[in-house]
């Protein structure tokens, strides 16, 4: 049973999931990050306070982030045949990955930027620097440990979402799992693909602390 | 000459219903080369006071005036080229604490937009003035206090400023250690012809280095002067007891109505 052509699926699998989780997660990011600043500047106690613009954010990211994923999958449907032309395969589930990824980027966002000293921020300001020095020059650099930690557990939640994207043909790993595991019942085959996700996730959560750590010099 | 003038300045905070007045009818001037010290117990405005003459805080009503230009009348532009030119020192040192001590001091500069080269060869120079030369690849983690202030001097004074604002700048440190930023200082006031205003509870730290004080007593100005003609409390314990004694007032009056409550009630 275990022979070449198994074996490939495997590593294919292995490659999908790999490109989807990463893929998604920066793409998360690009959407993610200017909205995380965005709320924490427009917060009433940020950088410039607008209260509009603040609950139009923040309802928006509650709002995606009480769908579940899922069915969030399924609606998005249309949208990603849109995009990427088809509604299944990796390149597929990395659209409704993303926008699932990226309220929950901003929010992770949001509470790293607010972490940062608020008497760097005054001693800044103090010095003539603009917001936009502020938040490029302070916030983004004194919270890039917080900010690179939670980029691990961003990458190791869309992780596991790219896998729950099997059960509608999503490629990768998950996929594997579903397909062979469950409705073919070969135990063997979803236990390897299980164990596969388990080690993935382990070299991304390792990488990204001591990423984090290393950067980090506050002790 | 005049550097700063503070003219009927007021500042109020409103939170929701209450209104509290912590600036009240502030006149005030400070010459240049003065080393100004304004001395109040916690709670009399002086934090206040400091932020209103870099507009880090919004006057009320009133008039600041530094080198001839009205805070006030300033657009954001403006205000933050003014900033440039009246650099401020904190009690928590407010470092960057993911940059080295160098990159530190050429932070303001590279707000500014100053080569890399010429502003590392500024900072290392302000460096060695503050007496850190060994310091330059440290973090503010692996600094004590006081050299962490030292760092934030030379930080403060990299863009040239003309007016240096101390916000209870030795509050956090031991008394040798203060007595030394105190020197350098006084030292950067004399070399540089830096304008010094000080917010202090301290009363040794205006003896020490001030030419002028004022003393501020619940967002009023009771006194200012030359420092030889300040009548200053001779006790030193007298901000202390001053303090305690308002807050034994407190104590008391809360604990009265509650007694009167619970005994009506």
């Amino acid at each position: 049973m275990w022979d070449s052509t198994t074996i490939n699926m495997i590593l294919e699998g292995i490659v999908g999931t790999v490109y989807m989780s990463i893929v998604s997660t920066f793409f998360g990011y690009v959407l993610g990050l200017p909205m995380g600043v965005l709320l924490t500047i427009s917060d009433k106690d940020g950088l410039r306070p607008n209260r509009a613009l603040y609950k139009v954010l923040d309802a928006t990211s509650n709002v995606v982030r009480s769908i579940p994923f899922v069915i969030l999958l399924i609606l998005l449907i249309p949208f990603t045949r849109l995009v990427v032309g088809k509604s299944y395969g990796t390149s597929a589930t990395i659209v409704p990955l993303v926008i699932c990824a990226a309220p929950y980027i901003a929010r992770m966002v949001e509470s790293s930027l607010k972490e940062v000293d608020d008497g760097v921020i005054e001693a800044a300001k103090a010095m003539g620097a603009s917001n936009i020095q502020i938040v490029f020059k302070v916030l983004l650099v004194e919270a890039r440990t917080s900010l690179i930690t939670n980029a691990t557990i961003a990458l190791g939640t869309v992780l596991g979402y790219s896998a729950m994207a099997g059960t509608v043909g999503g490629g990768g790993l998950g996929d594997i799992a579903v397909r062979y595991g469950y409705y073919r019942y070969q135990l063997d085959i979803m236990i390897v693909t299980v164990i596969l996700l388990i080690v993935l996730f382990q070299i991304f959560q390792n990488t990204g602390m001591f990423i984090a750590r290393k950067l980090n010099h506050k002790i | 000459m005049r550097e700063i003038e503070i003219k009927s300045l007021c500042k109020s905070f409103v939170d929701k219903d209450t209104k509290v007045d912590a600036l009240r009818d502030i006149n005030l001037t400070v010459d240049k080369g003065d080393i100004f010290g304004i001395i109040g117990m916690s709670g009399a405005g002086k934090s206040t006071l400091i932020r209103c003459l870099n507009y880090l805080e919004k006057p009320t009503s009133g008039q600041v005036i530094v080198e001839g230009k009205e805070l006030g009348q300033l657009n954001e532009k403006e205000l933050r080229e003014k900033r440039q030119d009246i650099a401020m020192i904190f009690q928590h040192f407010n470092l960057l604490q993911q940059k080295n001590v160098i990159d530190n001091i050429i932070f303001p500069l590279s707000l500014q937009g100053v080569k890399k080269k010429d502003a590392r060869a500024k900072a290392f120079e302000l460096l060695s003035k503050v007496g850190l030369e060994d310091k330059a690849n440290s973090y503010p983690s692996q600094l004590s206090g006081g050299q962490q202030q030292r760092v934030a001097i030379a930080r403060a004074l990299a863009a040239d400023p003309k007016i240096l604002l101390c916000d209870e700048a030795t509050s956090a440190l031991d008394p040798q250690t203060t007595a030394s930023i105190l020197s350098l200082l006084k030292e950067i006031n004399q070399e540089y012809g830096i304008t010094i205003v000080l917010i202090t509870h301290q009363m040794s730290v205006v003896k020490a280095i001030c030419n002028k004080v004022a003393v501020l007593e619940e967002g009023q100005l009771v006194e200012s002067g030359r420092l030889e003609e300040v009548n200053l409390p001779e006790d030193k314990f007298f901000w202390l007891n001053k303090e305690n004694e308002l807050k034994n007032k407190e104590f008391a009056k809360n604990n009265y109505s509650k007694e009167v409550r619970n005994y009506v009630g």
